[in-house]
This record gives structure tokens, sequence and C-alpha cells, in this order.
């Protein structure tokens, strides 16, 4: 595809790149001049990902006025993208990897909601920074945060018998699939995810990364601080941010592309443009 | 196996991202589908627009999906969308971008309101698919919900603990909780609730009638337990539809498309639709 000018000074690509088991979509934002860096974006999972998107985009389009690419992609099973082959992670770590196979060397920062974090740390040199939104940290905490929704949405459809009676996560394993408001929730998205839990070579020497917290308290959790000492530790630069948000992840969209100054995503936007324009500093 | 072509269409509000997804055999007619406000982006819940898409194109009929103006890789700006302010040039700029002589618009709730709005502005436009289009109806959300819900249901709901607490500090909670209990007990003389109605554009009746004038056909689909259906009875016991209007009712709640069985189903009633108008 030719590029567009999207907003002025700001062109976008977009491709379907094919892989052996379907097509990725991936959209490439980037300055009309040159490029001094780029953003690689792993997106959440499901219907966060939906509440994120236009987030990713505003945050793209922002860096290219800076003068870095972004770029984004949809993973298989999502967006615009082809079916995903099995619905786990592994696919999702595949289309990453896919997505930046080949791109020309430039300054790489990455950045990763929720479970895109998870991808993200899977993909990403430990050379290159990373940021994390709202990390996921405890895996099973995870899904059971996300899979409580079908409790809620069993209620909220009147239909409080069909809300499930044992563990959520349990039931997750025991029945392989879920419809969580419209969304196939696969247990061996869990499963992949359990295994790379705690094993993701995310520290290495002098790597910068930072974690951001977005909470209704907008203070970081204790399990964030607790991995940014793990980091530390490790001898990476790390530094830990929190946002307030009281958007659930799971209910409504968020369809509109205006925020204001005092709108959460405005704030967290500009932390994130700042905490990217920091690192990039040393190389421009 | 059908090709896909990403692109982008010129239109006042800023350039629009829109997919081409072209059969084997392209014959001369085309279909735009158009999403609801819910997300704004042409893939809409679970990609269920992206896959409504391929399967029509699978059938031999061309389909465009797009990004509403200031959503998803689209360019331009949003703050909300407004059932009283369909984006029917949109839609006419994706139109005027399809390489085909007649076309089918589909439309998704504020999506449906926007095609219908712009199928009277195209001739070419043959056939119109309005899943969940919204009428001008008093019917409040709140109204919808408490008519499903039944006796004991709002009762073990509104009994839990954290309901309860809420409903004891909050009195336009207390208020509700009381008048919908009240309604289920038959006990209520008339609406209790005053919330404000959805303010709507009243596309229905007469631009419907103006295109079954010229020869379009045109389908309405419903869920039947969701609010657009109630709105609909309600609107046409007053202001019936010319009977050459199909209307197709899918069991149970489609709108917002929020489990995978009500996507499918969507996906498998715009098919039929599709073919039956061939």
């Amino acid at each position: 595809m030719t590029p567009v000018v999207v907003t002025p000074g700001t062109a976008v690509e977009i491709a379907f790149t094919v892989t052996s088991r379907g097509r990725v979509f991936v959209v490439r934002t980037f300055p009309m001049g040159d490029v001094s860096g780029r953003l690689v974006v792993c997106a959440p999972f499901g219907a966060e990902a939906a509440r994120n998107y236009q987030r990713e985009v505003h945050l793209g389009r922002r860096l290219a006025a800076d003068g870095f690419e972004t770029i984004r992609f949809h993973y298989r099973g999502a967006g615009q993208s082809d079916p995903s082959p099995d619905g786990g992670i592994d696919a999702m770590i595949e289309d990453a990897a896919t997505t930046v196979d080949g791109l020309t060397p430039l300054p790489t920062f990455w950045l990763g909601t929720r479970l895109g974090g998870v991808v993200a740390a899977a993909v990403s040199p430990p050379s290159d920074a990373l940021m994390i939104w709202d990390p996921v940290i405890d895996v099973e905490g995870y899904f059971r945060e996300i899979l409580r929704a079908r409790v809620f949405s069993a209620f909220k459809h009147a239909k409080p018998d069909a809300a499930p009676r044992s563990d959520l996560v349990t039931d997750l394993v025991r029945l392989r699939r879920i419809d969580l408001l419209g969304y196939e929730v696969n247990a061996l998205l869990y499963e992949q995810t359990r295994r790379l839990e705690g094993t993701q070579p995310l520290s290495a020497p002098d790597r910068k990364i930072a974690l951001i917290d977005l909470n209704r308290r907008g203070e970081p959790r204790e399990e964030t601080l607790g991995l940014a000492s793990a980091l530390e530790a490790a001898g990476c630069r790390v530094r830990t941010e929190s946002v307030e948000f009281r958007e659930p992840w799971w209910y409504g969209a968020r369809a509109g592309s205006a925020a204001s100054t005092n709108d959460p995503t405005a704030r967290l936007l500009d932390l994130s443009r700042q905490v990217i324009l920091e690192w990039a500093e040393p190389t421009r | 196996m059908i090709k896909e072509e990403a692109y982008f269409v010129a239109s006042t509000e800023g350039p629009l991202f829109a997919v081409l997804a072209t059969p084997d055999s392209p014959g001369d007619r085309a279909m735009v589908l158009a999403g609801g406000g819910w997300t704004g982006s042409s893939s809409n819940r679970n990609s269920v627009l992206v896959r409504m898409a391929r399967e029509v194109a699978d059938t031999g009929l061309g389909t465009v999906r797009f990004d509403w103006h200031g959503t998803g890789e689209s360019g331009g700006t949003l703050d909300r969308f407004r059932l009283d302010q369909p984006f029917v040039d949109d839609v006419i700029a994706v139109a005027g971008s399809v390489p085909a002589t007649t076309l089918a618009l589909a439309g998704i709730c504020f999506g449906a309101l926007s095609v219908l709005g712009a199928a009277v502005a195209l001739p070419e436009v043959d056939h119109v698919v309005l899943i969940s289009l919204p009428f001008p109806s008093p019917i409040t959300k709140t109204d919808h919900k408490l008519d499903r819900l039944t006796l004991d249901t709002a009762i073990r709901m509104v009994t839990r603990p954290a309901v309860l607490r809420q409903v004891v500090t909050n009195r336009d909670l207390r208020t509700a909780a009381v008048a919908g209990v009240k309604r289920k007990m038959g006990l209520a003389r008339s609406r209790p609730l005053t919330l404000p109605a959805r303010s709507v554009t009243d596309l229905g009746v007469s631009t419907i009638t103006a295109l079954l004038e010229r020869g379009t056909r045109v389908d309405l689909v419903f869920g039947e337990q969701d609010l657009e259906y109630s709105t609909y009875l309600d609107y046409t016991a007053h202001t019936p539809l010319p009977p050459e209007v199909a209307v197709s009712i899918i069991p149970g709640d489609v709108s917002n498309f929020s489990t995978l069985e009500a996507q499918r189903r969507t996906i498998d009633t715009v098919l039929g639709l599709v073919n039956r108008a061939r």
C-alpha cells in the first residue's frame, strides 16, 4: 500500500504480512522526514485490545512528530489478521517476531500492554528498552481477573445460573475454551502463559525497563514494586510509574479519539512519550 | 480464495481506512459493511465484522469494511458516537471507492442508521441490511433490562451484599430497585423510571418507504432480546412499516455481539439475506 498522510507530517503504511500459517495485519506509522528510532507495540488480548487501540494509535502518531516510527500489528485471531492457529500465546509471540523480522536496524523500544507485555518481553532482544503498561506478573491472577467478567455477564444478562460454580481458572482448564463476552479464551493461552511465567529473559545488565501500572489507586502495586526490585538487583535500570485509571478492561469500549489534558489516557501518553524520549536521548 | 487490499478513502473528516475483500470472480455488485459505534473499528468485537466481510466475499460478493473517522486507523477526530448524528458522509465516501456498479449496504446499530441515511443519497444501492437499527422510543436501557428480569432473579440480584450496600446509600438506585420489583409484581401503576430516552435520528418509516419505492430491498435484523428490538416494536406499534420490509429475528441477545453464538448467528443471517437478494 502506498503510504498515506493521516495527520500532518505523519504517514501510515498498512500491509498484510504473509506467514506460513496465516496473514498478520501490520501498521507502520512514521514521520515524513528522518526516522531516528522505532517503537514496536504488542497489544493486549481480547476486549483489552479494543479498549487500548486508540491509545496505541495516538502514541504512534505523537512519536512520529518526534522522529520515531511505530510498528503495530494484530495477533492472528484478532482484528484484521487471519484466525489464530490455536489460540495460544506462542502464536502471538510468533506474530510479534514475524512483524519485526527483516526491519532495517534502528534503536528500538518495545511497548506491551497487559498480556502484550508478556509477548514483548519474550520477543524483544535484551539490548532493547521495554515499557509495559499494567504488567501481568501473576498469570493465574490475571486470568482469574478477566474470567470474573463471566460472572458479571451472567448477572447482566439475567442468567445467574450461567455463572461458573467452581474456581474460574479450573473451569477454563476443564472446559478448554470459554466464551468471555464474545471473545474465546483458550486454555492453551493460560497454559502457555503459565509456562513462560518467571522464565522470561527480561533482565540484562543496564537494560532499560519502565513498568507503568494503571489502576484506581494511581499507585504502583506491591507485585510491580517486587518485580522492579528483582530486575534492579539483576542490573536493569527500572522506572516504576503509575497512572490512575478507573476504566474496566473488559467492559465497555473506547471509540473516541479526543483526549483532554486531564484525561488519564492523555497522562499515560505524555508519560510514555517522555520515557521513550529520555531513553532515546543518548542515541539521537 | 478471496484477496484483501487495505487502502484509504479521502473524506471531509480525514482519510478513512478501508479493506476491500474481492472474491475470485468479482461481479459488478459489492457490499459496504458499516460497524457499530461500540468499538468504532472495522473489525468490531472479536473481529466479527472481518469474519462477516470474508464470508460474504467467499460467496462471490465483494465487501468493503472501514473504520469510522476518528477511530481505528482512520484520520479525523471524534468525541463520541451519537445516534442522532449518524456518519452518513463516511458511508457515502467509502461507497464511492468501491469498484462496482450496484451496491448493497449493511450496518450495525449506529452503522445501520448511517447506512440508511447514505442509501437514500446513493441510487446504485439495491439492498440494505439494517442490523439492530435504533428507532426513537421512550424505552430506556434500564426499562429494557428490568423487563427481561424474572422476579426471583431481580430479588436475587438486589439482595447481594454489595448491591444492598449501594441501594441503602444511593437514593436513585433505591427508587429504581423498588420500582423494578413493584413492576415485576404487577404493583406499579405506571412507568416508574424517568431516565431520558436515547436521542435517535428518526430515519425510520419515511426513509425506508422511499427506498422501497425505488426498488431497493430492505432487511431488518434484530436479536429478540435486544433493546433495539424493543424500541422497534414500540415504534412500529403506532407507525407500522410497509409490509415489503423483511424482518429477521435472531434468538437471544445479539446487541454488541457479546457472545460467540450471537456473532455466528448474525453472520449466518446476513449470509442468508445476501443469497436471497441475488
